[in-house]
């Protein structure tokens, strides 16, 4: 998250963003320091009630912009139980937003199906304890399964299903020796948590009950 | 002087799906679309919070919000006075087209009133 995070904080005009979570307050953050961490909580948590207020009366919230004279805030769902919070002075192009949080995500992502050792040096080590469960991933039909996955979550999440879908799968084959329908499920089930809207839910198994025959 | 029956053109504006006029204190004035009971105070606690954010942050005047909808039927949020208007847009239309539009509404309904009340 923290690559995303600072690549966001590289796009022109974007002074702050920074990533909380209700319950436990700010999780990370880059630049906005003229700003009080006390004033900032407050604020963080005022944006999360209009969030939370809006998704009860219109289930399809994907972001909220707040436009001042001279400045601009941002907040989106990171994931379950987090929010991304952006402050820009000027008006900033959602596509390249957008883009950005993919790009970062997907490269965090190829990055991440290695160990840092193993990612600066390009290379895999046959003998790593995670080799078994990468070489499951790479299967044909498995990575396929994977890709539908990510699109239907992209589908009823937007761009921060990137994020959400990665920093899921990473959880998920770190308890999985083996991938059958029993793993799959757990898949699905933590990626439904982390939806935490029924009605997206159902759309997104509706996405993916084509492409479950795994064997 | 301008009354709470001018709002009701704003709907002559192209885009404009639903509208619903705020005073403050969560009373609803004017409405057209759904669920207006609940939309009333969710309304007037976000105008109000946009300006507690202002001041926390040390900003400068509050213009507008927009929440994005997946549907595309955004829903934009504006202050004046002592009022909130909210107003859903069409989901084929631009809310970058239609906030100056909106903006220009408000600023003749404002001209056409006195002391700040709506009648």
């Amino acid at each position: 998250m923290e690559t995303v995070l600072d690549s966001i904080k590289a796009l022109p005009g974007v002074s702050c963003v920074l990533l909380f979570d209700p319950q436990f307050g700010t999780i990370s953050q880059k630049g906005g320091n003229e700003f009080s961490e006390d004033n900032l909580s407050t604020v963080n948590k005022t944006l999360e009630k209009f969030y939370s207020w809006g998704a009860e009366l219109f289930s399809d919230i994907v972001q909220i912009r707040l436009r001042f004279a001279d400045s601009n805030l941002s907040i989106r769902r990171a994931s379950s139980h987090q929010y991304m919070v952006i402050f820009h002075q000027s008006l900033l192009d959602e596509n390249l937003l957008d883009l950005t949080i993919s790009q970062s995500a997907n490269s965090r992502s190829r990055k991440g199906d290695l160990s840092p050792d193993q990612a600066s040096a390009g290379t895999m080590n046959q003998n790593a304890p995670t080799d078994n469960r990468e070489a499951l991933l790479r299967s044909e039909s498995v990575s396929k399964l994977l890709s539908h996955m990510e699109n239907a979550l992209n589908r009823v999440m937007g761009p921060m299903a990137a994020i959400v879908f990665n920093d899921t799968r990473q959880a998920w084959i770190g308890g999985v020796d083996r991938i059958n329908q029993a793993s799959i499920e757990r898949l699905i089930h933590m990626l439904c948590t982390e939806i935490d809207d029924q009605e997206k839910i159902a759309t997104f198994k509706d996405l993916i009950a084509p492409h479950l025959n795994i064997r | 002087m301008a009354t709470v029956q001018d709002f009701t053109n704003i709907k002559k504006i192209d885009g404009i799906k639903s509208y619903y006029l705020v005073k403050y204190d969560g009373k609803g004035l004017a409405f057209h679309g759904d669920n207006a009971d609940n939309l009333f105070p969710f309304i007037a606690f976000a105008g109000l919070n946009c300006d507690t954010i202002r001041s926390l942050l040390g900003l400068s005047e509050f213009k507008h919000m927009v929440f994005s909808r997946q549907s595309q039927e955004d829903i934009l949020l504006f202050g004046f006075s002592n009022y909130f208007l909210a107003v859903i847009k069409e989901a084929n239309a631009s809310a970058d087209d239609l906030i100056p539009k909106i903006d220009d509404f408000i600023e003749t309904i404002k001209k056409s009133s006195t002391a700040s009340q709506l009648h």
